[in-house]
């Protein structure tokens, strides 16, 4: 396997974790839009994710 | 071309990521908030800053009669410049104000905390015509600026020790 892939994998999940640590510790304090607008952006950052890989011929 | 096209979804990916960590820090970290600490008897209460986030909550504390309770209340300044207000501490029964407890400028310096303390005294409070086995409400409002927090003590009737009856 590429190290560049393993990077890559390291990467996404440094990444998913941040939002992870972010969502659990301050989630609660975001306003209804921030929260909406967030959710939206999650769902649009793993779409565009997908078709990245996509591209890549995963 | 083409992998010119992908690495732009590669790009879309890290810019909704690098959105969604600003909107964490700017809607959900930065402002000022403030917690209220209530200790009575051997046990705090924490009130934590989200709770006063939703509408017309109101935080319930319950303690016994005659008891001395200690609040503590934070404010923490997480913006760029230094906030100022007047903090001012009423207490309430039934609509009408019973005692003043603390009116007092704040000025907190930019990323700092800065905290007001005050004891609430029961026995103090009551009213002379009601008894110790009487249970009791008071509303304590903490006024800061334009935001408004309310505490309701539910004060605990204290009922004397049954005497053991005499053996016949």
């Amino acid at each position: 396997m590429k190290l560049e892939f393993i990077l890559f994998g390291f990467g996404i999940l440094f990444c998913l974790g941040g939002i992870g640590y972010l969502a659990a510790e301050y989630v609660k304090y975001l306003s209804e839009v921030g929260r909406l607008v967030s959710l939206l952006l999650v769902v649009a950052m793993f779409a565009f994710l997908g078709r990245y890989f996509e591209g890549l011929g995963w | 071309m083409a992998t010119k096209r992908i690495n732009l979804f590669l790009y879309l990916a890290l810019a909704c990521f690098l959105s969604i960590v600003i909107i964490f820090i700017a809607d959900g970290y930065l402002g000022t908030y403030d917690t209220v600490y209530i200790t009575a008897g051997e046990r705090e209460e924490k009130v934590e800053p989200d709770f006063w986030l939703r509408e017309d909550r109101t935080w319930s504390s319950g303690v016994d009669w005659g008891e001395k309770v200690k609040f503590k209340y934070e404010v923490d300044n997480r913006w760029f410049r230094t906030y100022s207000a007047e903090v001012a501490v009423s207490v309430w029964h039934s609509q009408e104000k019973v005692q003043d407890l603390v009116a007092q400028d704040i000025q907190v310096a930019p990323f700092d905390k800065e905290r007001l303390e005050w004891v609430v005294d029961t026995e103090e409070l009551m009213p002379a015509e009601i008894t110790p086995e009487q249970a009791y409400n008071y509303t304590l409002i903490i006024k800061r600026g334009e935001v408004e927090r309310k505490v309701v003590l539910y004060v605990n009737p204290s009922y004397p020790p049954k005497v053991p009856l005499p053996v016949r």
